[in-house]
């Protein structure tokens, strides 16, 4: 092999993702598509002039059929057509709504918090290990003590989402304040920086672009607390509707959910990294220069 | 230019149980370029930290211009091997750091030391835009901008590729003659310090002392021509010979 890894041109790669999904489709149409006919024996009433039902007959009537039939999945034609069924703008703005105010308070909590655990080493130690506790527990093991702590309404779906995503945020933010170049901060001392000036002109701007993709994980991670908060106590949000549609298998809905939560994370990553490329715009250069 | 601009005096510097430093005296004059070679470990570095006020001698004092120097001391302007330059700054903001800092803002010098260290043009880029020699440049012309007293350089060409590293060669002797400024650098290369240097100082293996000090007799300005002559060669085997003896010695000490 002369070039390793192997790589393909950009258009060959975009070619072969659509084929991909392409091939998902049809199998997915393959298995739902009403290629058969049953025969189907039904027991119909007879009714009498007045309506009241005087005997039963037998009728036999062709009724189509799929390798997979409904409720257990539907084509993806009936599935797509389920979102405009289900109020899904509503559901959507509705869980975004709880993720932003959620990772902002995380955010605004864990970045100066981290910052200030990078800097101080005393700190660090007397805080890591209540994060070092906090942190394997997956979030929905969070949802029944704040159900007993603030019932079902926000205030418990916040709090799913804050200490889901908290202990993620703080970690990230020590490690980018650890992993700044102490030559950095040698060079600024020797430039004649003081305490305050280290800390706002080098240390922070130094530490912005690991702070910021960590803070990339944990939007992502907080997607995952949503959608384990509303499985409780709540009509609205992506997360109750894959949840309540179950109760009634409706199938189509769960997949019509679970496919925007995928899009609204993607496009929420997007939106990220739009405004990651402003925030530290020196990290997206290419060298020109030699 | 005899004055003692920067000197030790019984420099003593432990790190737990290691003595990185013992007793040992150094004098620089003003406008010298002393080079310092020894053994790698053996305490170069921590004695350009000293003199930078990075860290504190465990015995004995450090001074500029007869003055202890106590804590940071921006008077000594440190270039560091791994440049350290500021990714978020432009060329002219890395530049105009220090000045920056003390709220004088000035343009026109900024355009000077651009000037000064041949970086015409890439006033705009930003340090992951330019080569290591590029950002080199950008760096002695930040710690320039300060007016130091001292240029302290901790093998600031280590991480060049051979020739670029002979044109900073070139350029830093030019540098430091145009400005008047001290210098004490650091290098594994006796080439390099037969290049740059007025005086070189030959360090021993840990713990580190000044084993020797030679005046460099090749007359300036010097060349990669001079590398060939009889003499440059006789003064190469006097400096390896010296420098030689500590990292056999130093060898023995870390196996």
């Amino acid at each position: 092999m002369a070039r390793f890894p192997p790589t393909i041109p950009r258009r060959t790669r975009i070619q072969y993702g659509a084929l991909g999904l392409l091939l998902f489709f049809a199998l997915w149409w393959f298995l739902t598509a009403p290629f058969f006919t049953e025969v189907q024996t039904l027991r119909e009433a007879i009714e009498g002039p007045d309506g009241e039902i005087t005997g039963y007959r037998e009728v036999k009537r062709e009724v189509s059929s799929a390798i997979v039939n409904p409720p257990g999945l539907e084509t993806p034609w009936n599935t797509f057509n389920r979102a405009f069924e289900i109020g899904l703008p509503q559901h959507i703005l509705r869980s975004t709504l709880r993720i932003l105010i959620g990772f902002l308070i995380s955010t605004l909590l864990a970045v100066p918090l981290g910052i200030a655990m990078g800097l101080f080493p005393r700190l660090r130690a007397t805080v890591s290990p209540i994060v070092s506790l906090m942190r394997p527990l997956p979030s929905i093991a969070w949802v029944p003590l704040f159900v007993i702590w603030f019932g079902v309404d926000e205030a418990q779906k916040l709090a799913v989402i804050f200490v889901g995503s908290f202990a993620a945020a703080l970690i990230y933010t020590i490690e980018a304040t650890l992993k700044v170049e102490p030559d950095m901060i040698r060079a600024a001392t020797n430039l004649g920086a003081s305490r305050r000036q280290l800390l706002t002109r080098v240390l922070l701007p130094a530490a912005l672009p690991n702070i910021i993709s960590g803070l990339k994980v944990v939007l992502a991670i907080c997607w995952t607390c949503v959608i384990s908060a509303e499985i409780v106590g709540t009509q609205l949000g992506l997360g109750s509707l894959i949840w309540n549609r179950k109760e009634i298998s409706d199938t189509a809905a769960v997949l019509v959910g679970m496919a925007s939560i995928s899009v609204v994370v993607l496009l929420m990553d997007a939106a990220f990294g739009w405004f990651e490329r402003r925030l530290v715009p020196w990290m997206f250069l290419r060298r020109d220069a030699s | 230019m005899s004055e003692i601009l920067l000197s030790a005096k019984s420099v003593t510097q432990r790190f737990g149980d290691v003595v990185a430093l013992e007793n040992l005296d150094l004098g620089v004059k003003r406008e010298e370029f002393v080079v310092l070679v020894g053994a790698s470990g053996c305490g170069k570095s921590t004695l350009l930290n000293l003199f930078a006020g990075f860290d504190v001698p465990t015995e004995g004092t450090v001074t500029l211009m007869g003055e202890s120097i106590a804590g940071v001391e921006p008077r000594c302007g440190m270039v560091f091997q791994n440049y350290a330059l500021f990714p978020w700054l432009s060329v002219r903001g890395n530049i105009g750091f220090g000045p920056k800092l003390r709220g004088e803002v000035s343009e026109e010098r900024v355009t000077e030391l651009i000037k000064t260290v041949g970086i015409e043009g890439f006033d705009d880029h930003y340090p992951t835009q330019l080569s290591g020699g590029m950002k080199q440049r950008v760096a002695l012309a930040r710690t320039l901008a300060n007016d130091p007293e001292v240029l302290l350089c901790d093998e600031p060409f280590a991480a060049l590729d051979a020739m670029t590293r002979q044109v900073l060669q070139e350029e830093l002797s030019r540098v430091a003659a145009e400005t008047g400024k001290t210098v004490l650098f650091i290098t594994h290369s006796i080439d390099e310090a037969l290049l740059l240097s007025d005086r070189i100082v030959v360090m021993t293996a840990r713990p580190g002392r000044i084993k020797s000090s030679l005046e460099n007799p090749l007359p300036r300005p010097r060349s990669a021509e001079q590398q060939l002559t009889k003499e440059y060669m006789d003064l190469k085997r006097e400096i390896w010979e010296s420098v030689q003896e500590e990292v056999l010695a130093s060898i023995a000490t870390t196996r």
